[in-house]
């Protein structure tokens, strides 16, 4: 497990058809869509900041295994980097 | 007069009256969608067709949620301005409203993604115009147009429109031009504050009520056939908490009988939806013939012919003081771009 830290940056959003979410953060010029898991792990960021924590909120819903779940979360955090979303903290 | 066909209209409708199946038909799948743009309504469609309430084919499911996928995206940038904008205000200590999409979005609509809106509307004291201008022009914004004279925006004006990274901003002192706007007592729309948070940002907007009273001068006199999402605030916000008793003053002190007696028949006709009582008695107040052709200009397709009617209509609601100030800025504007100016006039009118 790792001790990294996430912050999302400001930003606003709107909901899509189909559980996708359009976020945008303020300083970009274009939005970014979360689709998949991405809008839960998106929403759990807002008060879980450790990948941890997020896998352990996730752990609850799902039944997969932690460390399954951890490679989807990650992989979900590094798309939210690169898309300027969350920032490491 | 219907300002769209009956299926966009039940669109428009949907949870503010009884709950009824909407059908669109394969063949006009084009020109519904069409409508949908046109009236802001993307996003009411798409919670309808999820839910059941519209029933339509496979290719209007897909080309409706790609277009609301477009809309919310455009939606998205306007809302950045905003709190762009606010943000400078609040910087500066300018008192301010946000208006309109922005606000109503967040509050209003059953869900932020049913209320679209193309640009940002923002209300300032007229004491405040200029600065406020030169703050945005530090930003990089432009203004639509030029000034007419020093002073004019703050004393007679009802907006300043700006652009600034392709996002329009309107700067309102007023509701609306000519001699409601003249009526009006925009002060009185700073006493009471609601607050939005978005992006981090606590926006502050008109309380309820004044939400409602600015919906109805909107929907009255923003132009002759209003979009059908306008007509929707006005039901969503009637059927919400408001305050009858403030609205029926600022009604009468600002004049504006005939305006909210056009805006609650507009709404009822158009939507076919059910008001509070005390709101669906404006449909029958008593408005004098003078006033209610006061509005007819206000309708007019052609900005010119707008203009012409509104600007004699202005000058005679002006106190006395003011109508020579009034009358030597819209004839003599400053400046030797006289043909410039004068366009100035007309597109200030739209």
């Amino acid at each position: 497990m790792t001790d990294t830290h996430y912050r999302r940056v400001r930003f606003v959003e709107r909901e899509l058809a189909h559980g996708r979410r359009l976020v945008q953060p303020l300083t970009s010029v274009a939005p970014t869509q979360l689709s998949g898991s991405a809008p839960m792990i998106w929403d759990l960021l807002d008060e879980h900041s450790s990948v941890d924590a997020v896998v352990a909120m996730l752990q609850q819903r799902f039944s997969d295994s932690p460390e399954v779940i951890a490679v989807g979360v990650r992989s979900a955090l590094q798309s939210m980097i690169q898309s300027a979303l969350v920032v490491e903290s | 007069m219907t300002v769209a066909p009956a299926t966009v209209r039940s669109i428009a409708a949907v949870g503010l009256g009884v709950p009824s199946t909407i059908v669109v038909e394969p063949i006009d799948n084009r020109s519904v969608l069409h409508e949908l743009r046109a009236h802001r309504l993307e996003g009411v469609a798409v919670s309808a067709l999820l839910d059941g309430t519209i029933e339509a084919d496979e290719r209007f499911g897909e080309s409706l949620v790609q277009q609301h996928d477009e809309t919310m995206a455009q939606t998205l940038r306007v809302e950045i301005m905003a709190v762009r904008v606010s943000d400078l205000l609040l910087d500066n200590d300018v008192p301010h409203r946000v208006l309109k999409g922005t606000a109503l979005a967040h509050t209003v609509a059953r869900s932020p993604s049913e209320r679209s809106f193309r640009d940002v509307d923002v209300l300032v004291h007229g004491s405040e115009m200029d600065r406020v201008v030169a703050l945005l022009t530090n930003l990089g914004a432009t203004r639509n147009q030029p000034q007419l004279r020093p002073g004019f925006d703050g004393r007679f004006g009802k907006s300043v429109t700006m652009k600034l990274d392709g996002v329009e901003i309107d700067l309102h002192r007023l509701f609306c031009a000519g001699p409601f706007g003249v009526w009006m007592h925009p002060g009185d729309l700073f006493l009471l504050r609601d607050t939005v948070h978005v992006g981090g940002t606590p926006l502050p907007t008109l309380d309820w009520t004044d939400h409602l009273l600015h919906a109805c001068y909107h929907v009255a006199l923003g132009s002759a056939v209003p979009a059908l999402v306008n007509l929707r605030d006005v039901a969503l916000l009637a059927g919400g908490d408001w305050d009858s008793e403030r609205f029926g003053q600022t009604v009468d002190r600002w004049r504006g009988h005939a305006v909210v007696r056009r805006a609650v028949r507009l709404v009822v006709d158009e939507l076919d939806a059910e008001l509070p009582e005390t709101l669906m008695e404006y449909r029958h107040v008593p408005v004098a013939q003078a006033e209610r052709d006061l509005i007819i200009p206000y309708l007019s397709t052609d900005a010119r012919g707008r203009f012409a009617e509104l600007a004699p209509a202005t000058l005679r609601a002006l106190p006395i003081g003011d109508r020579v100030a009034f009358a030597r800025a819209v004839g003599l504007p400053e400046g030797s771009d006289v043909r410039g100016r004068l366009r100035a006039i007309v597109d200030r009118t739209r």
